[in-house]
């Protein structure tokens, strides 16, 4: 086996990675500019980015594929590989996700020119600083931020809970914005996925780097 | 590591030519009915291990051995051993296919023969249910009166498995026993490996990682006659302890 | 083409030193059958038999002696001796034994066996020295056909727990067996051919043989002295003859031998 060869393609893996890992912080900074500025040119990219961002998987995919079948890998190659397979996916369902959400704050704000209500963006605040911190965990290989990552879902969870109170009370007073209030709904789900997804993120690299996902998971369950 | 213990080394130390130490402070606990394999580079002592323990070291002069090796609560380096016995009971495979220039038949016949069973019809039974059980008898059993030699490499391994299993072990030593032979044989023998784990404690060294991973429940990395780390199979390849064993198994290794 | 022409050359040797080598043994071969085949009747067997059934006591008997000993002289230094100094010094003594001239183990033969053992000119006293005579050849080529028995074979045999007796009786010196073939055939054909030895142990009294302590005439011997000594006006013929016998006979041993070895197996 020419360990040089393998090295050169688990380093360009890696860098694929690191760059779609990138691209989604970028997909959901547009997202946040696009919908306060109302940017219909941004939302467009966003909808093109989201193209190349499953071309980028699937990219990935079949380079972790090949190498599996080339070099058998094993130890942390093995788990590296896995690792990569798993979050390059949920990269690109952090992009799904955005690119949804875009669809529905446009729909919404072309529909009653309001403002979106503060909660929403928090949840965005901490989603963005999530995903930051995961790409930076994965880029470092530093487990200590992607276990900082998976602790602070927590906090999306309840900003979510809260939303959804908030919306039951602005239902039951205005039935009649009920597609309106439907949709926040949404919105914040789709924050909440990402947050899961960012936290399968955090999960995997856990396990890239120690070795054991059940470990750290029992330890929270 | 639940099982009940077959073989069981402790502080063991074997010296070649009298000061050459190949084996170094070895402490393994090998259970029953568990196939573990043995892996490390070249000269590192796997086979220096496995021939401890059915004393085949007793061929080499000036070997030296120190600590004990139990096996079945005895140590067999201890005084009253009977090591025809012993060997009755730990057989062993070579890297190479080593039949004997005689028929397939007296191939397997030649253990229980030694160990004085003279009755054709036992003979007859111990050869086909030996032949069966190294799944190669479809294959020979129009010819038991060929020489073995006329076989291909891999059912001449398959043979020398079937005649080690004919004096009835209970612990099965294979030293590479797949590494002269093409990949069907080899997955053959992984196959017969797999089969056979049920009834024998297996004890298997290999150069090829994916066999280990394969066919063992258990992993033993030696470096430089040292035990660097010895886990389940499935740790040692998804996420050993030791750096060494890492470096060793992903190839990185010096 | 320079190495096309040393080829060549090379190809051209090989082929005349395989042609002189077959045309003289085919030569000297033919001249003698031609020669001797004529002599052949039943009445010249008769005037023979003495001497056919002395070379054949004397056969029997050598081997009889040597094989037995130089197979476990080559078995001991092989398998069993630890000591390197002493077996190279054995190996030495054994080399210099095969490069004795047979006179020289006639004379041992004729002051020891003989005279000293009083065992007289007899088949006896002439068998022991062919035996000391051959036991060189029969230990050297036996101990190098025992190194020529894989020891993934000895292995095979220990791992399953055989004894070294079990292992060296049941698998090495089978295995072993052509070359020790071999080694008694080279031997027998050295019996036959000795004249000088057998002459000053066996005697040269042409008469038959009551036993090993009788004294007779080898056909080698006869046939020395029919030429030296030109007896009678069909001598040359007779000698022809004679060799014609020996030549029979050597062809039927070997094969004789080579159906018994091969058989066993
Ligand atoms: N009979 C012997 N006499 C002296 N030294 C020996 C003997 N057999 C092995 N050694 C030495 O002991 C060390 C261990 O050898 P061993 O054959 O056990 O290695 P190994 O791990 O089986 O290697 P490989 O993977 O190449 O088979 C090596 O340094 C070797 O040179
Ligand atoms: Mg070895």
């Amino acid at each position: 086996m020419n360990r040089e060869t393998f090295d050169l393609a688990l380093n360009e893996v890696n860098q694929d990675i690191v760059e779609l890992g990138s691209k989604t912080i970028q997909v959901l900074e547009k997202t946040k500019v696009a919908l306060t500025n109302l940017d219909e040119n941004l939302a467009k990219q966003i909808y093109s980015d989201d193209d190349y961002i499953d071309a980028k998987e699937i990219e990935i995919s079949d380079k972790c594929i090949s190498i599996i079948i080339k070099e058998q890998p094993i130890a942390r190659d093995l788990r590296f590989l896995i690792t990569a397979l798993k979050i390059s996916s949920d990269f690109e369902r952090i992009c799904d996700h955005s690119a949804q959400i875009t669809k529905l704050t446009r729909k919404l704000l072309k529909h009653n020119a309001g403002i979106l209500p503060d909660s929403i963006d928090e949840m965005f605040t901490i989603t963005l600083d999530m995903v930051k911190r995961i790409v930076k965990s994965y880029a470092t290989n530093d487990v200590e931020i992607a276990m900082g990552v998976y602790d602070d879902d927590d906090q999306l969870d309840k900003a979510y809970k809260s939303m959804v109170k908030w919306i039951k009370g602005k239902i039951e007073n205005n039935v009649d914005k009920l597609d309106e209030y439907l949709d926040y709904l949404f919105i914040s789900k789709y924050f909440e996925r990402i947050g899961d997804r960012t936290n399968s993120i955090a999960k995997w690299i856990i396990y890239k780097e120690k070795g054991n996902i059940r470990h750290y998971y029992n330890v929270k369950d | 590591m639940d099982g009940k213990t077959k073989i069981k080394a402790e502080n063991l130390n074997l010296y070649y030519d009298g000061n050459k130490q190949a084996l170094k402070d070895i402490n393994l606990d090998l259970k029953e009915k568990e196939v573990t394999a043995l892996i490390g580079p070249s000269g590192c002592g796997k086979s220096t291990f496995l021939k401890t323990i059915n004393r085949m070291n007793d061929l080499i002069p000036n070997c030296k051995i120190e600590g004990k090796v139990i096996f079945d609560e005895k140590d067999i380096y201890g005084d009253n051993i009977d090591i025809i016995n012993l060997r009755k009971k730990i057989g062993m495979v070579f890297q190479k296919p080593n039949p004997f220039k005689m028929s397939i038949y007296d191939n397997i016949a030649y253990g229980p023969r030694i160990h004085g069973i003279k009755k054709k019809s036992t003979l007859d039974e111990i050869v086909e249910v030996s032949l069966r059980n190294s799944y190669i008898w479809d294959e020979v059993k129009d010819r038991l009166k060929t020489n073995a030699l006329s076989l291909s490499g891999g059912q001449q391994q398959r043979l020398c498995i079937a005649r080690a299993l004919a004096v009835d072990p209970e612990v099965v030593l294979m030293d590479e026993p797949t590494s002269a032979l093409d990949p069907i044989s080899t997955l053959k023998i992984e196959d017969l490996i797999s089969k056979l784990k049920k009834d024998y404690t297996i004890i298997i060294v290999t150069h090829n990682m994916q066999q280990g991973a394969r066919i063992s429940d258990k992993t033993a990395f030696f470096l430089n006659g040292e035990v660097i780390e010895y886990d389940l199979t499935e740790n040692i390849f998804m996420n050993p302890q030791n750096p060494k064993t890492e470096e060793y198994i992903t190839g990185r290794f010096g | 083409m320079n190495t096309k022409i040393k080829d060549g050359i090379l190809l051209a040797l090989v082929y005349l030193a395989a042609i002189i080598t077959i045309a003289s043994l085919f030569g000297i071969l033919g001249y003698i059958l031609w020669n001797g085949l004529g002599a052949l009747s039943f009445n010249f067997f008769i005037d023979l038999a003495p001497s056919i059934v002395t070379t054949m006591i004397v056969i029997g008997v050598s081997i009889l002696f040597a094989v037995p000993v130089g197979i476990f002289a080559a078995i001991y230094l092989n398998e069993y001796s630890k000591n390197r100094k002493i077996v190279e010094l054995i190996n030495f003594a054994i080399d210099s034994l095969a490069g004795i001239p047979s006179i020289l183990y006639g004379l041992f033969g004729l002051v020891f066996f003989v005279i000293t053992l009083n065992f007289n000119w007899s088949i006896l006293s002439g068998s022991l020295t062919l035996a000391i005579m051959i036991l060189p050849v029969i230990i050297r080529v036996t101990q190098e056909s025992l190194k020529m028995v894989p020891i993934s074979f000895r292995e095979g045999s220990f791992a399953l727990g055989a004894s070294k007796v079990m292992t060296l009786g049941k698998i090495v010196i089978p295995s072993a067996s052509r070359g020790i073939i071999t080694a008694v055939i080279l031997s027998i054909g050295r019996i036959v051919g000795e004249t000088a030895a057998v002459f000053l142990t066996v005697g040269t009294v042409n008469k038959m043989p009551s036993g090993v302590f009788s004294s007779g005439r080898t056909l080698s011997v006869h046939l020395y002295l029919l030429v030296k000594e030109a007896i009678g006006p069909d001598a040359f013929n007779e000698a022809f003859g004679t060799a014609t016998l020996l030549i029979i006979i050597i062809l039927v041993i070997v094969l004789f031998t080579q159906l018994i070895f091969r058989g066993r197996k």
